[in-house]
């Protein structure tokens, strides 16, 4: 009996490890199939993606040559206006002499040259759709490239889901070669050990049922174009914002909307984050938390690049998360180590980690790869920075104390190392300099008066006291002005001229009107600081103004830096003017002989100008003239009004002084329109009052 | 009874072992073709995206030319248009009594067409696109790069379409064969069980195992004539 049953129980199990073998094998070939489609999927998306991205590369190049031909056409239409502005300007000053002809014949000039930059300005879209905005233009035109960008990394993302799985079926593959190998080995044993192999065998192959199963169903991620839209329409104003310096949140609603669509679309949960970071610390505002959040998901779904990592340690450390930032700043360094900013947050985190060791070491890589990298005007810019960072870091950790200051000077004294001698040069320095003190004025003996740490914005010039000793004559020196963590005004010196020890002082002027804002002085002798001080402009209703020194007309004038000046001196009229170019403010100087040298000579010229003006515009009229201080002379003052070739109401004024020792008579002209009159009259005043007579 | 049961058990086991065997052949074939058409999918797409790049580059060089063409347009369009503006202005002065105005612009007018003219000698004037007028009002700059694609075809290959179309075609054969391998398993799977089977059930392992080889073989038959006839 057992001994018939024996042969009969191995038929069985041997039929049966064979039929198992024959189902195997046609599962391998299915998983075959499987991982053929995946592999060809994956190569198809790869290349798909290649050709996406050499036409993003193409039209971006086709973009960036039709903004470079949008610029030129606008460089002309500003140059036809300024033409226009021109023969204006000198119609007006020729008026002022009473010379109504010429005028008239200037007057048909700035008339040509308005009408050709009019012709110019329907001409390209830079300035008929986009209002002279490069940077939106620029974007706008950049629309098409973004969108194929964008395409190459869906793609390309969607390639390597394939991949994956085409890789996950190769590890399938793999395992069903093991199970065939256990189950012919079960073949040829007669223990019952062959059961335990065919038993292995037939577990294995069901596992792998599963696993492909589970590869089968994983989904590949699809982005709508829908979504595309939307991410470069955020993408754009993101972009806009930042050349702007403003912060990106005007792109979050284009960003959800996109995520709305895909909610695992990684480059917009990364854009999202980008545009939800500040980037200074004091000023924080936007939702770092959710930031960091989409972030973190960008990386779940495989965006491992140094952007990513390096955005997120930076929202860690705002977040105050210290050890994350180190973390992720790191990892972001590893990837592009010569990426200066991710350096400068090294330094930086490690400060705020209470590191100074390790912070003198990452500042050291910083600065060096800031110089290695940079031009010049950014490698000041990554020193400017590092040093606002670490003052916002000091302000925001009390507990830090004064751990920071080394290597705020450090950053401080690179720059002021390359500036001086071109390259990084440690030199010791046994001058000593005493604290600054701010001033308004300065007296015979070279000490500052009127002391001060603010100043109102009326202010032109402010004076800083200097004390030192052990200063040698040969050492070369630079003071450098910073406002609001910006570059102001820097001198470098070759010598020094003041003495051994004293006192001495260094000013910052602006005779258009300091910029309202917190000024840091800082004064190095051979690359070192040697002291530093802080004064402030207070802000008011000025705009930052700037001045103009006219040698053909002999006045100097202030006007808002938004304004363009014209100044001409021919054998018919000496003039100079600042002008508002998006309104009819205008502020001008002309400067004639004196035949009397009495007031005589100013109402005469006044009555020139207005008789041109009563003969050539409408609705003119003009009050008394009252005596008026003009260039710290005394003078006198006539207002009038008219009605432009345009048909708006124009308020204006006439001053003018005679300057006794030239001989010369100074007439200035100031005109708005009547609804902007008010608004402009305190800073034409200002204008007045800083206006200066120089010969 | 028994030794002729014996002897044509054997003649079956000797038909389907060969059958095995043929089967097993065609299948290492049909996988090596299948991989071959899977890399010519690749190799095709791949010269594809090569062809992309080449247009890229020539129409790179194109636009740089455009770029250039345009520049000298404008110059010679705002100069052309300044020549007629300032001569409006020239009669206006001149009628108004001014003649060393006029004067003035009349020489300025003078240098403006001359401008103008100096620009139109750097436009690739074959390309201007005139009005009903016959004035000049742009560039045709589609035909400016075509005829420059037409000129690198002679050299390079910019046309990537018939290289994607290769693609999609290897890689439907690549996964047709792939498919084609699969049932070429099942007609195994079942002669294998024709082969251990020691019933009548073994004769309809083998049926279906014929069977499906032979459909198999029609249906390379038909695609292979569709393919020839250039239907599919």
């Amino acid at each position: 009996m057992s001994a018939e049953t024996e042969p009969e129980r191995r038929d069985l199990f041997k039929n049966s490890v064979i039929v198992m073998l024959t189902l195997v094998s046609v599962f391998a070939a299915l998983v075959t199939f499987l991982q053929n489609y995946a592999s060809l999927s994956s190569s198809d998306l790869a290349q798909r993606s290649s050709f996406s991205a050499v036409d993003a590369t193409g039209l971006y190049f086709r973009s960036g040559l039709t903004a470079a031909q949008g610029t030129d056409v606008l460089q002309r239409y500003q140059e036809f206006v300024q033409r226009s502005v021109r023969a204006d300007t000198k119609a007006r000053a020729l008026r002022m002499g009473g010379e109504a002809a010429l005028a008239a014949e200037y007057d048909l000039e700035a008339d040509r040259w308005r009408q050709a930059a009019d012709r110019v300005a329907t001409s390209d879209p830079l300035l008929a759709e986009f209002g002279q905005d490069l940077a939106w233009y620029n974007e706008e035109l950049s629309r098409d490239a973004y969108r194929e960008e964008e395409k190459e990394h869906t793609l390309l993302e969607q390639s390597r889901v394939w991949s994956s799985k085409a890789n996950g079926y190769v590890a399938v593959l793999s395992s069903l070669s093991v199970a065939l190998f256990l189950a012919g080995l079960s073949l040829t044993l007669s223990s019952r050990l062959r059961y335990l192999l065919a038993l292995s065998a037939l577990g294995l192959t069901l596992a792998c049922g599963a696993w492909v199963l589970a590869i089968l169903f994983s989904p590949v991620p699809v982005v709508p174009d829908e979504a595309i839209e939307r991410f470069v329409e955020g993408r754009i104003q993101y972009t806009l914002a930042t050349s702007r310096g403003e912060d990106g949140s005007g792109s979050l609603d284009a960003f959800d909307a996109a995520l709305e669509l895909a909610p695992n679309y990684g480059r917009a949960l990364f854009y999202r984050s980008l545009a939800n970071t500040d980037s200074t610390l004091l000023a924080k505002h936007l939702d770092t938390q959710q930031a960091i959040d989409d972030a973190r998901r960008a990386i779940e779904l495989g965006n491992h690049t140094s952007p990513v990592y390096g955005n997120l340690g930076w929202l860690y450390y705002l977040n105050g998360q210290y050890r994350s930032a180190l973390e992720h700043t790191e990892r972001a360094l590893e990837m592009s180590g010569d990426d200066c900013y991710l350096a400068f947050n090294h330094g930086l985190i490690r400060l705020a980690l209470s590191q100074p060791e390790a912070a003198r070491d990452a500042y050291t890589v910083a600065i060096d790869c800031a110089q290695r990298e940079s031009s010049d005007a950014v490698f000041n810019y990554y020193m400017d920075v590092g040093v606002t960072d670490l003052v916002e870091l000091a302000a925001a950790r009390p507990d830090l104390g004064d751990t920071l200051n080394p290597a705020i000077e450090r950053l401080k004294e690179a720059l002021a190392q390359v500036r001086l001698y071109g390259m990084l040069q440690d030199a010791e320095v046994e001058a000593k300099f005493g604290s600054i003190s701010f001033g308004g004025a300065v007296d015979s003996g070279d000490i500052v008066q009127d002391l001060a740490s603010e100043f109102p914005q009326s202010a032109t010039i402010v004076y800083a006291q200097l004390t030192f000793e052990n200063v040698k004559p040969e050492s070369r020196w630079l003071t450098r002005w910073v406002l609001d963590g910006e570059e102001y005004l820097s001198r470098a010196y070759d010598s020094w001229i003041y003495g051994e020890s004293g006192t001495t002082w260094i000013s910052l002027y602006n005779y258009g009107g300091l910029t309202s804002g917190t000024y840091t002085l800082d004064v190095f002798v051979e690359g070192q600081l040697v002291t530093s001080g802080q004064v402030t402009v207070l802000p008011g209703d000025l705009p930052p103004m700037t001045y103009f020194s006219s040698t053909g007309v002999g006045v100097t004038i202030s006007y808002p830096t938004t304004w363009n000046v014209t100044d001409l001196a021919d054998n018919e009229v000496s003039v100079v003017a600042a002008r508002n170019p998006a309104s009819a403010d205008f502020f001008g100087v002309t400067a004639w002989v004196a035949s009397t040298g009495t007031d005589e000579d100013v109402f005469q010229l006044f009555d020139l100008y207005l008789d041109a003006l009563e003969q050539d515009r409408e609705g003119f009229s003009a009050e008394a003239r009252e005596a008026f201080t003009l260039a710290e002379r005394d003078g006198w003052l006539n207002y009038y009004e008219y009605t432009n070739a345009s048909g708006e109401l124009i308020q204006g004024a006439l001053s003018g002084v005679v300057d006794a020792d030239s001989l010369l008579t100074y007439i200035v002209v100031i005109e708005a329109r009547d609804a902007e009159w008010d608004e402009q009259v305190e800073m034409f005043n200002v204008m007045l009052e800083r206006m200066t007579i120089d010969q | 009874m028994s030794e002729t049961t014996g002897k044509k058990s054997e003649r079956f086991s000797t038909v389907v072992t060969v059958l095995i065997a043929v089967v097993s052949t065609v299948i290492a074939l049909v996988a090596s073709q299948a991989a071959v058409a899977s890399g010519d999918a690749t190799e095709a797409q791949h010269n594809g995206v090569l062809a992309k790049i080449n247009l890229e580059r020539v129409d790179g060089g194109s636009w740089t030319q455009i770029a250039r063409n345009r520049r000298a347009f404008n110059d010679y369009r705002v100069n052309r248009d300044l020549y007629s503006l300032t001569f409006d202005y020239i009669t206006q002065a001149e009628a108004e009594g001014s003649s060393p105005l006029g004067t003035r612009l009349r020489l300025e007018a003078a240098g403006q067409l001359e401008e103008s003219n100096g620009a139109y000698r750097f436009i690739d004037s074959g390309y201007l696109i005139a009005d009903e007028a016959g004035e000049y009002v742009g560039l045709d700059e589609p035909n400016f790069i075509n005829d420059k694609r037409q000129t690198a075809a002679i050299y390079q290959d910019i046309d990537y379409d018939d290289n994607f179309a290769d693609a999609n075609r290897f890689r439907t054969e690549g996964l047709y064969l792939g498919a084609t391998l699969f049932v070429w398993f099942l007609s195994l799977m079942f002669l294998t069980w024709a082969e251990i089977t020691k019933s009548a059930l073994r004769w309809v392992w083998l049926a279906a195992g014929v069977l499906i080889a032979l459909g198999l073989v029609a249906a390379y038959v038909v695609s292979g004539m569709i393919s020839a006839l250039g239907l599919g």
